[in-house]
């Protein structure tokens, strides 16, 4: 035997689970085993990257013949027997089950989740046509107060797998346990509605819950999730990149699920996850000129005119754009010798050039200063987010910090407005000017020890310092714009041997190497690839649109908008576009199309390599 | 017409009683969709009463005694104890008659505040709640409730409403002497 099975053998350990030899890795709980082993032990409160508890007792299996354990919570020994399809069991099994059945108020026959309901599913394994116990009938209200999330605890079983991806995913633990034994409950905050709570809105408890409890509306009735088709694509609501997967149905959006295997453990945020349904603008499909029906031709025609006959053109493009979709669109309209905008630019230019500078300064990689996974947070000792912005504008980042504090991190946030992460924080910073004060006097810490402070400064600032001897990991909010504080912090990153994760207010990353200019004053004409944008983005359209005398909007959905544009030209929706995406780690990430497009345009890339066509 | 007379003494099928209690007939619809399947299963089973295929207001005697919905009023219990002393064997057909059903949402409501809601605030101003000594509408109870919480019942065929087949496969079953087993994807609750 050579060195290394011997070792191997000497940490794992060999069980029987239903006669079957399994091999198991020292510290795996027996459900692990199992799995592993491709054998199915029955589980509803276990769940994908969430603690296990034995709350549920599906997983009871019989140990060396004398004890019943669950499964999830027992760690798998040497020798061990165990039985997994036992009629014993699954009598027990069944009465769980009754109790469930009985105790709540579970009609799946209007269920939204019927079909896809993992108690259901276990009613099915068990054998359930009727309920011994004898029913309760629970007045319960549903909770209708979130937008996107509804709560009705007649389905629950109190599994508390929402409770505890609540808290151990989100890190925000809105969702708790209240009262006790059979009163048990889920509340919210100190049992309010949803609606009026912390709740972050993110859904990761709706994507968690094993029956009908927790659901979204806008995904509700629209099909069951077995007869969808998944496509997974890349978010581009932030640049964190999450993975989506999308459910489709008979060419329409059943639901948006985060991917359990991926980075960010299944999580999204509100709007990668319901925002992204919620869209009930109209769809544009045809081309207008002057509120017009037009052929594309004679749209794309009469937009290269008008842009050729400017005096000046102001070009603006959403971030949400896959990469080479921005490139044709700089290609496009250098060719109409415009001037370009795209949000986020600015903060991602500034950044690479900063980067560069301290790369050729200080000897070294930009590579060894940014965080690689979102896992790193909580591996640092010490967390400083400037920015606290960040709960808004990457949600899932914010999630990771709170989990951090949660855990052993030290999380100091420094904000010159609210701080959305206080509850949190150790040490809370209010400072207009943020980064410069602070990091200076960091600085001073790093290089010369805490002595550098004795002659004392703000108490705050002393506590960040002290806080900073170990790992530490810079977040950068959105509002940190000033090349000064970039310098510093990652400079200061950069001598301390620590990481930053810096998360500008664009999505696409790769606006650092698309041209872009300051805009003109005295433009006469704009193009506006607007897409599918909203909100503050759609408002930066607009305002372009209303200072220059004729606008040409390229835009997914009516709005405002193309109320005022003069040409607007159908683009693709997030769903039916491709290409690449950069994220905040600078990596390369895929925009997989969901749904063919139903209208006239099939490429926004074409559409635009057309435009560029007409001008030559 | 001797032969013919012969032939019905010697009758050896499988006699079977439905009943609808407080349902949508649903069930009874679904076991229509049999289909073609009937004139087979009418081959072992009798069907002494049934609402939608023999007229017969009472419930007979009969082998097999199947029920719809819910015991929601005063007839309901009657006919659900009449089924239970007539059957040897007492089925319960779909969710309500098993497991309480659509039909038991009202239990989440004041009786009286319901009928009056349903009766006498939605028509005219005539109209009145139809229960009372003399009005021949049986009264409703407090509470819809299964089958089992007023008769011991034999066989769950639990579904809203259950599969067609695994109607005419548990009838067959009874029909041969066993009794049906009804697992997996045939057990289904919508």
């Amino acid at each position: 035997m050579s060195k290394a099975t011997q070792s191997e053998a000497e940490t794992g350990v060999t069980l029987e689970i239903d006669g079957q030899e399994v091999q198991a890795r020292d510290g795996q709980t027996i459900l692990e085993a199992a799995k592993e082993a491709d054998i199915d032990i029955p589980t509803l409160c276990e769940h994908a990257n969430l603690s296990n508890v034995g709350a549920c007792r599906m997983c009871l299996v019989e140990v060396d013949g004398e004890r019943n354990e669950t499964a999830c919570t027992t760690a798998a020994q040497d020798g061990m027997e165990i039985s997994v399809e036992t009629d014993e069991l699954w009598t027990h099994r069944r009465t769980m089950l009754e109790m469930m059945f009985a105790d709540q108020n579970h009609y799946c026959m209007y269920c939204e989740m019927e079909g896809d309901c993992e108690l259901e599913d276990m009613f099915n394994r068990a054998g359930l046509d009727s309920s011994r116990v004898p029913l309760e009938y629970p007045d319960i209200e549903p909770d209708a107060s979130n937008e996107y999330i509804t709560m009705d605890l007649d389905r629950c079983i109190s599994c508390g797998r929402c409770v505890r991806t609540c808290d151990e995913i989100v890190g925000n633990g809105t969702l708790n346990f209240g009262n006790r034994g059979r009163e048990t409950t889920i509340v919210v905050d100190d049992d309010v509605s949803l609606g009026e709570s912390s709740c972050v809105s993110c859904g990761s408890c709706v994507q968690a819950c094993p029956t009908g409890a927790l659901y979204s509306p806008l995904s509700a009735y629209k099909g069951r999730e077995r007869n969808c088709e998944v496509e997974t694509t890349t978010c581009s609501e932030c640049s964190v990149g999450c993975e989506l997967d999308v459910y489709t149905n008979s060419g329409r959006i059943v639901k948006i699920e985060g991917n359990e295997d991926g980075p960010a453990d299944g999580q999204l945020c509100e709007m990668g996850r319901f925002e992204l349904l919620a869209d009930g603008r109209e769809r544009l499909v045809e081309p207008q000129v002057d509120g017009e029906t037009v052929s594309l031709e004679d749209a794309i025609d009469r937009a290269s005119a008008t842009l050729a006959g400017a005096n000046g053109v102001n070009a603006f493009a959403s971030d949400r754009l896959p990469t080479e979709t921005l490139e044709a669109f700089s290609e496009a309209l250098a060719a109409y010798d415009a001037s370009l905008e795209i949000p986020g630019a600015e903060r991602a230019t500034l950044e690479s050039e900063v980067l560069s500078a301290l790369e050729a300064e200080l000897d070294v990689e930009t590579a060894d200063l940014l965080v690689d996974s979102l896992h790193d947070l909580e591996d640092s000792d010490t967390l400083v987010v400037y920015d606290t912005g960040i709960v808004e504008s990457h949600p899932v980042v914010a999630s990771y910090v709170r989990r951090a504090a949660n855990g052993e991190t030290t999380l100091v946030t420094i904000d010159d407005g609210e701080d959305r992460l206080e509850r949190f924080a150790d040490h809370s910073i209010e400072l207009a000017a943020p980064a410069a004060t602070v990091t200076e006097q960091v600085t001073d810490v790093f290089e010369g020890g805490t002595e550098a402070l004795a002659d004392g400064t703000v108490e705050d600032i002393v506590d960040v310092s002290l806080q900073l001897s170990g790992d530490a990991t810079f977040v950068l909010g959105p509002a940190v714009e000033d090349a000064e504080t970039m310098v510093d912090i990652f400079g200061l990153a950069a001598t301390s041997d620590n990481e930053v994760l810096s998360l500008g207010p664009g999505r696409n990353s790769a606006v650092a190497n698309v041209p872009t200019d300051d805009l003109e004053t005295d433009a006469d004409v704009a193009y506006l690839l607007a897409a599918d944008d909203r909100d503050d983005d759609l408002d930066r359209s607009i305002e372009l649109a209303r200072e220059a005398d004729t606008a040409i909007v390229h835009a997914t959905r009516a709005s405002a908008l193309t109320e005022i544009a003069d040409v607007v030209i159908p683009a693709l929706d997030w769903f039916e576009r491709e290409g690449t995406i950069v994220d905040a780690d600078g990596e390369d990430r895929a925009i997989e199309r969901v749904l063919d497009p139903r209208g006239e345009i099939d490429s926004d890339r074409e559409l635009l390599a057309d435009l560029q066509e007409v001008a030559a | 017409m001797s032969a013919q007379a012969e032939v019905d003494t010697q009758d050896d099928r499988t006699t079977v009683a439905t009943v609808c209690l407080g349902g949508c007939s649903g069930c009874h619809m679904e076991f229509l969709n049999v289909d073609h399947g009937l004139i087979d299963l009418v081959e072992e089973v009798d069907i002494v009463a049934s609402h939608m295929i023999v007229d017969e207001k009472g419930v007979p005697e009969a082998d097999v005694g199947i029920a719809e919905g819910v015991v929601t009023n005063e007839e309901n219990v009657e006919v659900a104890e009449e089924l239970r002393e007539n059957c040897d064997t007492v089925v319960a057909w779909g969710d309500c008659a098993a497991l309480r059903g659509i039909m038991s949402l009202r239990n989440y409501q004041d009786r009286d505040e319901m009928l009056e809601a349903t009766f006498a605030e939605k028509a005219d101003d005539e109209s009145e709640v139809p229960f009372g000594d003399d009005e021949g509408v049986p009264e409703l109870l407090e509470d819809a409730r299964p089958l089992d919480e007023y008769i011991d019942v034999d066989v769950y065929v639990p579904g809203c409403p259950p599969d067609a087949e695994v109607m005419k496969e548990s009838l067959e079953a009874l029909a041969r002497g066993e009794t049906p087993e009804i697992e997996g994807d045939k057990l289904q609750y919508d």
